[in-house]
């Protein structure tokens, strides 16, 4: 009898196994839970990025050629991308060489696949409400709207409502998709795409988060705000600047501050300025040798050394190293001081800025400048503080302009602004700069206001077309 | 079913089978002789044949025998004639021993004789047409399996099964019994009335040694002759030949198409980089740095490489050194689809079978004793080429005056840790900045010129690497029950002083009968590790990241023997800190005294095998397997360690005054870091198996089965501040964001939070496999396996696969006009095709989320995906098709086999690059995918010859030869995917292209130096080409296969009375290598990594240099002298040849006559000396680089073996 128990086992091994293999291994996630892309979206680094080498292109920076920090850039290919993109070269990461992947491009691509798959994946979980997907949806969009915005004020001609519709912008990729032809939108689409995604998130936004790195309402008017600025739609950024304003406001106050440290200053994960914290793709804390931004002096001539942002946010060049003490001038240390990579996100003071923008423009000079001294007498001490004034709304302009280089001086915007300001005459102005004793000049109707789009993308994906 | 039951039983219970014998048709001596006591008949046989006895004492008592019946040629003729009328029956134990017994009284009434030496029960008569059970007995007594029975003149026939056992019904007493197995005699015997019977059945010649008649592919056994795939079995006896602690040297060139690659030259079982499991990894990750081994070379490029191991039926992810090399019976390697498709989705890589040694039914306990010492010759450091003092001293030198070492690497701050230089740049730097004049710095330097550590390396770093081993075995078996027990215990020392590892192995083997004819067997092992860790390995003096170089002017030792200490830090800043900060100096010889690193695994196998006759040739069986392994590996680091002081002044603020540390722990405690790893996987099969023969035409071997099992791997670290060893205690840390305070001046968190991960998969498959013969001399073979893995997919379809195969054999020398040919004893020709699988343990159909921890900056819970969706993923399938012959010539004095295989490798998984714009930075913008192929060709040939083979003098020859190469043939590879930097710089580098092999070898076409000491090649025009131009594929030159394709071995055994001498050469052919050269410049100051290789003493330094050398200088930009050194490297002129002769192993064996060692009741007794790696006899580079061992000073790679010397003793009781 014993036999026909043990072919009973046997038939019993054979069947019922089905089940067996369905069960999951730790640290690997199944799909089809909502909390899987809640952590998604917790991991910041996957979101919080935006282009930053553009920094070095911009006229913030400006090396002393033949300095021992121009050496420490050549000492390595490692740093090709900083000698190559401060003299606006063609191609910032050569294929022949060992660094031929574009991190800015990858990282805001990065952003926008977590956001996609994010956007894609959630409708279908079987679990959760749909307020809680929809505001995880909200979240990814805002970033997926951030990230575009970014990509398109990188790689592609500023904004111009005659040829935008026309002018190649980037790929817009809203799927999971490993097969999509990347052909480039046209610099329109994608930025009505910002617009969608932001309008699309903003009804299911909360309007607290735990850390600035979570979309909020306010986040998302800051980056709309933004995104109409660079469409030159000034009445529309004001208005949007409004709206984020009326759900923060809140400036630290450089008033009373000797230096800074994470102590005395908050992080950008808690800043009450920052709508949305965004940082540096893949490069980290600059002022180090040799990628520490030295101060050029256009920004130096606007940026007074009685100026709290000049005392607390940059240092000499002996803090960067003694070898540079030669070279003088100022640098760029803010990031150093706080030891975290500098915020390139919206913020109150640009939404303050972007409204006495608004108003340089419409004609009221009072209103634009109170709107910048609302901002100086935070960043001034009392003793050093004196309202500005203007005399027209021209001066206004001017004035508003030079306030944005001294508040985000080494933090992306500056590059910005020069790109959309170089089709206003009275801002156009050609930029010069000597690297190994060859003279670069950075004109405004040249093509060196568009980074490159690397080899290494254009050899993967054809369609793609080049920058000139 | 029942009635049959009951009568197998009660037959079985009535007839006791205890023993075996055979015997010729030999009549009893004639009488009226003078009688003599057996006794003492016995005594002179031990004499006259140097044999030895063991017998139940009285047994011989009242026995006698006569003179004449101890005539005889033979023992076991004597034997026969003494022992046999005296109803005593003798077992074969080992060489020259054996063993007395009685015939069960029951089986013999009075004086009646055996017919045809059968032991036998008288059937009552009148009953036709009765059954009768038995079983065919080899030598040495041990059941012999698939040998045919048939009845003669009759069709009626059946085999043996697994212990040789078989049964037939329907006898009529008239009828003879026809016994033939491939290498035995023929036996014929009658049944007359008996109802049980044993036959032994004899080698038909003994001078083909160990030759092979039944391989297993873990699952089943087969006949050789019927087995369709490619196996190849290797004898626990040639694997002997080698003193090793662990297997895999012992397999070195033993086996056609498998490549082993010993590239630790000082271990065995002790592995360089640690022997830790590495929980996610997708690959075997122990011991890869220090052998390699693969099977008809590699089919896969992402998944695991490693072949599959099974030990006694059960799979094992254990690594090979937790067995006991002498507890081996032997092992089958199996090699294509139709011997390893049976094993599903991991035998792409080829099938270890190893089967461990079980006693022998009535068998008196063997005990067998061995130990055996090795030592080695002391380990050269001067292989390793590298510059002198003055030449390393005079490359510094450069380095300044050019720049690339600066007023930056002395910044007296603590980030002078990642780039303060060398004694002889420091000096070098302050000359140029003026701080030392030329005179002090002359002195300096002539008093460092001096200087050359080699022999303090040797002496305080080094030894010679030295081994013991004890093993003690102890087997046996009664009639209804066998057991093998083993204990061994190794002990060795490698080069590195204070880097030591202990072996202890336990294994337990029993088997038992149930209700006689069930078979329950139990294998139980453990084997348990204890490794130190305190050496300072050679390649750690070396290290290629950074400057802490031990320069050839840098002694170790003072005078009086007392370590240096050198500094990491510029001590212009160490100097400048506060009291609480400690010494920040490396020395070391204390690093060396004080490490404290030590790793203890105990791994545990137990086994349960149950199987079970059901009806006619049908048995199935049930196995459950559970291995577990619980390794600990403890670092701690005391207060004087460099770690230990290194960490406590990172985790303090500069400008302290408190005299602490900002950790708060002090020196009554040090740091312990702790890492435990346990796995626990279990395996339970259940199998049907049907053995028969009808008719003596068909002919079936088959087997279905089903089987569960699961992997669990878990793994926690942990640390411990301030843990005093005496108490115990250790302080409470935090492990929050910004929780210390830093030298850096912001504050920091620490690392050594506690972590736990775990994983855990599951397999289920089904599989078959059969085997069909007709009329002996056409075979069919299949195997289908079905398998589902847990983690490869949510649906069933996208995890589950079927593999099978096919096979047809012909036996040539079967057929009857073959037979006429009287000098082919067995011919044969097979071919096989069939599908292996392989899988990638970590890649996923669906959108794979991964945990990621706490996000560095709010805390909260993470995750990001590893992998893209990718719903196309399946399988790497291998199409495998072999066709081959085996034969044996001459009375068996020429034979082998001769395989020729094509593999198909297809849906291989592979990283594409894909555009950010798809996946980010996931995968570091790669998706993987199944979309690469290769294809691979080879021929495994393996011949023995006998050349001599007589009483005293033997000699044998075994010859392997494999030949291997493959191709990959994915269009995604062709020459337009490699991006330009590496044909431009780095070709060496350059992964897959379409058309070449997986180990091409791509390289430079080199054309000298300009004058500014910059390399410069020819592209394909033959023009000369600079470092900033770019180079393109069709510019590169193909040197060839880095894996040689050519390799095998040849072996002799040269035996004269009881000398034997064993040779081994290994050799390989048409490989090439990258000459170990400079493997890095250093071309800014914060990478002061500095390179010792002898050749930058040949560099280009000055112009009309470029006339007399090929190194290229450090004439240039950063970038230029690093590119132009890639473009030196990978340059033709540093392509050596990897072609070599070695003889690896000589040994002299010594078996010491019984009737020497007989009166210490030893039966056996042999001492051995070996020299190992006694050199290479013939290499193809001139430069003396031993090419297994090619390595950079800075390469990782370990010293070659040095020459070792073995002494062995073997005992036998």
């Amino acid at each position: 009898m014993q036999y026909r128990s043990y072919l009973l086992l046997l038939l019993l091994l054979s069947m019922g196994c089905k089940k067996y293999v369905d069960i999951k291994t730790q640290g690997t996630l199944v799909p089809g839970q909502l909390q899987n892309y809640r952590l998604l979206l917790n991991n910041s680094s996957n979101f919080e990025v935006s282009p930053a080498i553009t920094d070095y292109a911009s006229d913030d920076v400006q090396y002393v050629d033949g300095s021992a920090q121009q050496q420490g850039m050549l000492s390595s290919d490692y740093y090709g991308w900083l000698p190559r993109t401060y003299s606006w070269q063609a191609v910032v990461y050569p294929l022949t060489g060992f660094y031929y992947q574009d991190p800015n491009w990858s990282f805001l691509y990065n952003t926008v696949t977590y956001a996609n798959v994010i956007i894609q994946e959630v409708p279908g979980v079987p679990d959760g409400t749909a307020d809680q997907k929809n505001e995880l949806i909200a979240e990814a969009l805002v970033h997926r709207a951030d990230a575009y915005l970014g990509l398109v004020n990188t790689y592609a001609k500023p904004y111009a409502s005659a040829s935008a519709a026309t002018d190649p912008g980037v790929p817009l990729i809203l799927k999971e998709t490993t097969t999509q032809s990347l052909v480039r939108n046209p610099v329109a689409e994608v930025y009505q795409q910002v617009l969608t995604d932001l309008r699309a998130a903003l009804p299911a936004l909360p309007v607290v988060q735990a850390y600035n790195m979570f979309p909020t309402k306010a986040a998302a008017y800051g980056v709309m705000a933004r995104c109409f600025l660079y469409m030159n739609r000034y009445d529309s950024a004001n208005r949007y600047a409004d709206s984020a304003l009326s759900y923060r406001s809140t400036l630290n106050d450089l008033s009373t501050l000797s230096t800074i440290t994470y102590s005395n200053y908050p992080l950008r994960k808690s800043d009450p300025e920052i709508l949305l914290s965004k940082v540096v793709a893949s490069y980290g804390i600059s002022a180090y040798t040799p990628t520490a931004m030295r101060l050029s002096d256009t920004l130096l001539s606007v940026l007074k050394p009685n100026d709290q942002r000049y005392v607390l946010f940059t240092a000499g060049a002996s803090t960067i190293s003694s070898l540079y003490v030669a070279a003088g001038g100022r640098y760029f240390y803010k990031d150093r001081e706080l030891g975290e990579a500098r915020n390139t996100g919206v913020s109150v003071p640009e939404m303050m800025l972007i409204k006495a923008e608004y108003y340089a423009r419409t004609g009221d000079a009072a209103s634009a400048m109170a709107w910048v001294n609302k901002l100086r007498v935070r960043r001034f001490t009392a003793a050093n503080y004196v309202a500005l004034s203007a005399v027209d709304a021209d001066d206004a302009l001017v004035k508003v302009i030079q306030e944005r280089e001294c508040e985000f001086f080494c933090r992306m915007l500056r590059w910005w602004d020069m790109r959309r300001l170089k089709s206003e005459s009275r801002f156009q102005r050609t930029v010069t700069r000597v690297f190994g004793g060859v003279t670069y000049t950075l004109d405004p109707s040249g093509n060196r206001y568009v980074l490159p789009i690397s080899p290494y993308n254009l050899k993967l994906n054809p369609e793609i077309q080049p920058n000139p | 079913m029942k009635i049959f039951l009951l009568r197998l039983c009660l037959g079985l219970l009535v007839l006791q089978l205890t023993c075996p014998y055979y015997t010729t048709a030999q009549n009893a001596p004639a009488g009226r002789e003078t009688r003599i006591p057996l006794r003492e008949a016995i005594e002179r046989i031990e004499k006259k044949f140097h044999t030895k006895f063991a017998y139940e004492h009285g047994l011989l008592n009242g026995k006698t025998t006569t003179e004449k019946a101890l005539e005889g040629g033979s023992v076991e003729e004597v034997l026969k004639n003494v022992l046999y009328p005296n109803n005593l029956l003798f077992l074969y134990v080992s060489d020259n021993a054996y063993s007395i017994v009685a015939r069960d009284a029951r089986f013999f009434q009075g004086n009646q004789q055996p017919a045809m030496g059968v032991a036998s029960v008288q059937q009552p008569t009148g009953e036709v047409g009765r059954a009768l059970h038995g079983t065919v007995i080899d030598e040495r007594g041990a059941g012999l399996p698939f040998v045919s029975i048939w009845v003669k003149g009759t069709r009626k026939g059946t085999q043996t099964g697994d212990r040789g056992e078989f049964s037939l019904s329907g006898l009529a007493p008239a009828d003879s019994l026809v016994f033939t197995f491939v290498g035995y005699r023929t036996e014929t015997v009658g049944v007359g009335g008996l109802m049980s019977m044993i036959v032994q059945l004899y080698a038909t010649n003994k001078g083909t040694l160990d030759e092979v008649t039944v391989v297993s592919n873990g699952l089943q056994q087969l006949p050789k002759e019927r087995a369709t795939g490619a196996f190849t079995t290797i004898s626990g006896k040639t694997l002997e030949k080698i003193p090793s602690p662990n297997v895999i040297q012992r397999l070195e060139g033993q086996i056609p198409g498998v490549k082993v690659n010993i590239i630790s030259g000082d271990r065995s079982f002790m592995y360089t980089s640690g022997n830790q499991l590495a929980i996610n990894s997708p690959q075997h990750t122990i011991a890869r740095n220090d052998y390699g081994i693969t099977i008809r070379g590699t089919g896969t490029l992402a998944a695991e490489t490693y072949p599959l191991v099974v030990v006694d039926g059960a799979i094992t992810d254990l690594d090979i050194s937790a067995i006991n090399p002498d507890d081996i019976e032997n092992m089958s390697f199996l090699k294509d689809a139709a011997a390893a498709s049976i094993w599903g989705v991991r035998a792409a890589n080829g099938v270890i079978v190893i089967t461990t040694k079980k006693g022998h039914s009535n068998q008196a306990p063997s005990i067998s004793v061995s130990a055996n010492a090795t030592v080695s010759e002391r380990p050269n450091v001067a292989y390793l080429r590298r510059m002198n003092s003055a030449q390393e001293l005079g490359y510094e030198k450069e380095l300044v005056d050019r720049g690339f070492l600066n007023a930056n690497n002395l910044g007296p701050d603590v980030y002078s840790a990642a780039y303060y230089p060398a004694p002889g740049s420091v000096l070098a730097l302050n000359l140029k900045s003026g701080a030392i004049t030329q005179a002090q710095y002359q002195t300096s330097i002539d008093s460092l010129k001096a200087i050359d550590n080699t022999s303090q390396i040797q002496h305080y770093i080094l030894r010679p690497a030295t081994n013991q081993e004890y093993n003690l075995s102890v087997s046996g078996g009664s009639n209804t029950s066998t057991y093998y027990y083993s204990a061994s215990y190794s002990k060795e020392d490698a080069f590195a002083r204070r880097t030591q590892g202990q072996r202890l192995t336990l294994t337990m083997n029993n088997s038992w009968k149930l209700f006689k004819v069930a078979t329950l067997s139990t294998n139980l092992r453990g084997s348990f590790f204890n490794y130190v860790n305190d050496g300072l390995a050679v390649n750690s003096l070396f290290p290629m990241n950074n400057p802490n170089v031990l320069m050839p002017y840098m002694n170790l030792a003072d005078n009086n023997g007392k370590g240096i200490s050198y500094n990491r830090l510029n001590p212009a800043f160490t100097q400048t800190l506060p009291n609480a900060f400690v010494n920040w100096q490396y020395n070391y010889l204390d690093e060396q005294a004080n490490n404290d690193d030590v790793q203890k695994d105990n791994n545990y196998t137990a086994s349960v095998n149950l199987n079970v006759p059901i009806w006619k040739g049908i048995s199935g069986s049930v196995q459950y397997t559970n291995e577990r392994s619980f390794s600990n590996h403890r670092v701690y680091y005391d207060p004087q360690t460099f770690y230990y002081r290194n960490l406590v002044n990172t985790y303090t603020d500069p400008t302290t005054t408190t005299g602490q540390n900002g950790l708060g722990i002090n020196n009554n405690g040090g740091i312990l870091s702790l890492v435990n790893t346990n796995t626990n996987n279990y395996a339970l099969r259940g199998q049907v198996a049907y053995d028969r023969n009808i008719n003596l035409i068909h002919q079936i071997n088959a087997i279905a089965g089903t089987e569960i099992r699961q992997t669990q791997v878990g793994q926690g670290t942990n640390s411990l501040y301030g843990y005093n060893t005496s108490t115990g205690f250790s302080i409470p840390v935090s492990y929050l964001s910004s929780a210390y305070p830093s030298i850096y001046g912001y504050r920091m968190s620490i690392g050594g939070s506690p972590t736990q991960a775990d994983q855990r998969r599951r397999f289920l498959s089904y599989y078959g496999n059969f085997a069909y013969t007709l009329m002996g001399k056409y075979t069919l073979s299949g195997s289908a396996r079905y398998d589902d893995y847990n983690n490869f997919g949510l649906d069933r379809k996208y995890r589950a696969t079927p593999l099978w195969s096919g096979g047809l054999k012909w036996t040539l020398s079967h057929e009857d006009f073959m037979k006429k040919i009287a000098w082919i004893d067995n011919l044969d020709v097979r071919a096989t095709y069939g599908v292996n699988g392989n899988i990638g343990l970590n890649i996923y159909p669906f959108t794979a989320i991964g945990l990621t921890g706490n996000d560095y900056q709010t805390g909260l819970p993470g995750a990001s995906i590893n992998s893209l969706a990718n719903p196309e993923l399946r399988w790497e399938k291998t199409y495998v098709t072999n066709v081959a012959t085996d034969f044996s010539l001459f009375s068996s004095r020429l034979s082998g086999s001769v395989d020729v295989y094509r593999k198909k490798g297809s849906d291989l998984l592979y990283t594409f690059p894909i555009n950010a714009a798809y996946g980010g930075t996931i995968n570091n913008g790669t998706l993987t995918r199944n979309a690469a192929s290769m294809t691979g060709k080879g021929v495994d040939v393996g011949l023995n010859i006998v050349l001599l083979n007589d009483k005293r003098f033997s000699w044998n020859m075994g010859i392997s030869f494999s030949y291997n190469v493959n191709k990959i043939t994915e269009n995604r590879f062709d020459t337009s995917s490699i991006t330009a930097y590496y044909t431009s710089y780095m070709p060496g580098l350059i992964s897959y292209v379409k058309g070449y092999a997986m180990d091409k070898l791509l390289v430079f076409r080199n054309a000298g130096l300009n004058a500014n000491g910059l390399t410069r090649v020819y592209n394909r025009n033959g023009d000369t080409v600079s470092v900033a131009s770019p180079m393109y594929f069709a510019d590169l030159k193909n040197a060839g296969h880095t894996i040689a394709p050519y390799f095998g071995s040849w072996n002799t055994t040269f035996r004269w009375k009881g000398f034997s001498l064993y040779a081994l050469v290994t050799y390989q052919f048409g490989g090439v290598f990258l000459k170990p050269s400079v493997s890095n410049y250093i071309t800014n100051y914060y990478q002061a990594n500095y390179s010792v290789s002898g050749d930058i003493a040949q560099r280009w330094q000055q112009k009309g240099d470029e006339v007399r050398t090929n190194v290229p200088g450090l004439n240039g930009t950063g970038t230029q002298v690093t590119y132009s050194l890639y473009r030196y490297q990978y340059s033709d002129i540093n392509v050596l040849s990897s072609d070599y002769l070695r003889l690896r192993e000589v040994a002299l064996n010594y078996e010491l006559p019984v009737a020497l060692i007989s009166k210490w009741q030893v039966k056996g007794a042999s001492v051995g000396l070996a020299v190992r790696n006694p050199g290479l006899l013939w290499k193809a580079n001139k430069q003396g680089y031993d090419p297994d061992f090619a390595s950079y000073p800075n390469g990782g790679y370990s010293l070659p073996a040095s020459r070792s010397y073995n002494m062995s003793v073997k005992l036998n009781f």
